[in-house]
């Protein structure tokens, strides 16, 4: 019993790291197709993904003062920001209801769910790579 | 005392086999179990999903009198909707919602009844990981179901397309996670490891037995080869000696002539030489079904099976005795030896009482080929 909860709970663990690596993932093709930087300074509001050590990934986990790209939903965040950095929302409902996210990436139903907002995209004249048209609303 | 030994060894190897066989089909047994009950459970849930949306068809149909527009346009209809279908949502069925396509082909909640975070609003795009499945509704206009199995359990969707004017309008989405199958595989589990590892251990078993069965073979028969001429040695000759049929057996005797003086003129690594030739002579002109054994110290004992004709046996005597005398044995480069033989044959050894007697009239004919000259064959007629 103990044994198949330690192998539970490792796989858990494993799985758990699966997870954070392809959000840190995503986040990275994300950042790189907004900007054209080799190494973007990202904010993420989860700080158990900014203790990434993938070397292939080039982003560096900054403050959000300090940062060009801010993975956000609070308000208070980006007001101070003074549209300084690119915002992208962490829900569906700060992506609506922010005027400044350039689009949302959010887990639901298990599954991640990456927005662009045409319109936002268009206003900061970003020009996004073709494989990212079917993100775009 | 040798053919029943060998029974036993055959069986010592055949029972491990058998009993792995029997494990092994045991543990095959038990993995069409687990495929079996997987496939009842995926049924059992492609069932219940299966009802749940024809319930909730019917749920969307009666609230909005089978109009769909009326989801899009009334927000009171369509709050409604979702708290009727949030009843429906269990640990089982973890999300319960419908999606419609957009004019840019774009899957958008219509309604959603699953609460929290994981909750689409009205309009929210929707990023189906399975779209094929999802493209197949749509074509195929009829409801689709698809599962995988991990480690945490069974995950499947249940697509139901609402079909008006024989068009995709939206299709019901059911996302269900059971962990029925993995309870099941747990309880499984112990045994399927415990059969496991006893077809390992048999394996293992069988392997060490069949290492010890050819170590114990190689051995025996080292112990009955003479390591000079390759020939049997004596201890053959007696492991051997009760399963003689003496009526069917010749027996023959040889002895080197005048050995001693070879051994005393160049020496004893010569002697060896010759006797390895001797050896070597004896078995090209015997048979394979004759046995040569290495009697003594330059003496040799032939039993030489026959059907009826004993003159074949004379044939190989002499045979023996001209291919040893016709040419020297080549020592080193510098020396060769000619050496003859005298052989004494016991053609009658049905006569004899037993081995022992047989081999000594045998013995006693080498005795008279000696003494009449050596270089000779003498034979019992």
């Amino acid at each position: 019993m103990k044994i198949i909860l330690i192998v539970f709970f490792l796989i858990l663990s494993l799985h758990s790291k699966d997870v954070s690596e392809l959000k840190v993932e995503i986040l990275s093709a994300i950042s790189h197709s907004l900007m054209h930087k080799d190494k973007i300074n990202i904010y993420v509001d989860d700080p158990t993904l900014s203790k990434n050590k993938n070397k292939n990934i080039k982003l560096s986990f900054v403050e959000y003062k300090n940062a060009d790209i801010v993975f956000t939903s609070d308000v208070n965040i980006v007001k101070s920001l003074d549209n300084k950095a690119i915002v992208f929302a962490t829900t569906y409902y700060a992506y609506a209801h922010l005027p400044h996210a350039v689009g949302a990436f959010f887990w639901q139903k298990g599954r991640p769910n990456i927005i662009f907002s045409e319109k936002r995209l268009k206003e900061l004249s970003i020009k996004l790579p073709n494989k990212f048209d079917k993100y775009i609303e | 005392m040798v053919k029943k030994y060998f029974s036993i060894q055959y069986l010592f190897i055949l029972i491990p086999i058998i009993f792995v066989l029997i494990v092994m089909s045991l543990y095959l047994q038990s993995d069409l179990a687990i495929n079996k009950s997987k496939q009842e459970i995926y049924n059992i849930e492609k069932n219940r999903s299966s009802k749940l949306s024809s319930k909730i068809l019917k749920i969307i149909n009666e609230e909005t009198s089978s109009d769909l527009n009326r989801l899009f346009l009334n927000n009171a209809i369509r709050d409604r909707v979702e708290k009727l279908l949030a009843m429906y949502v269990s640990q089982e069925f973890k999300y319960i919602y419908i999606v419609y396509i957009d004019k840019k082909g774009f899957y958008r909640y219509l309604l959603d009844a699953t609460f929290g975070a994981d909750r689409g609003e009205f309009g929210q795009k929707f990023s189906p990981m399975l779209s094929e499945l999802w493209k197949n509704v749509i074509v195929s206009k009829k409801p689709a179901y698809s599962s995988k199995q991990d480690a945490f359990g069974l995950w499947a969707t249940h697509l139901t397309p609402i079909v008006e004017q024989n068009k995709v309008k939206a299709i019901i989405a059911l996302d269900i996670s059971t962990t029925e199958y993995t309870k099941f595989s747990k309880i499984l589990s112990p045994f399927d490891s415990f059969l496991k590892i006893l077809i390992i251990v048999s394996i293992i078993i069988i392997f060490t037995i069949f290492l010890l069965t050819y170590l114990f073979y190689k051995l025996q028969k080292q112990s009955i080869i003479d390591p000079l001429t390759k020939l049997y040695n004596r201890l053959y000759l007696n492991s051997v000696g009760k399963h003689i049929k003496l009526q069917k057996t010749a027996i023959m005797m040889l002895d080197i002539d005048y050995f001693k003086k070879v051994n005393d003129s160049y020496g004893h690594d010569a002697g060896d030489v010759v006797l390895a030739s001797v050896a070597k002579k004896i078995l090209i002109a015997t048979r394979l079904d004759d046995k040569v054994i290495r009697y003594g110290g330059e003496e040799f004992l032939i039993l030489i099976k026959y059907k009826n004709n004993k003159n074949e046996i004379v044939e190989i005597a002499k045979r023996i005795k001209e291919s040893i005398s016709k040419e020297k044995i080549r020592v080193d480069k510098d020396l060769s030896i000619q050496v003859t033989i005298s052989i004494g044959v016991n053609i009658n050894t049905d006569k004899n009482k037993g081995l022992s007697d047989a081999i000594k009239t045998a013995d006693n004919m080498l005795y008279l080929a000696k003494n009449n000259g050596r270089n000779r064959i003498e034979i019992n007629l």
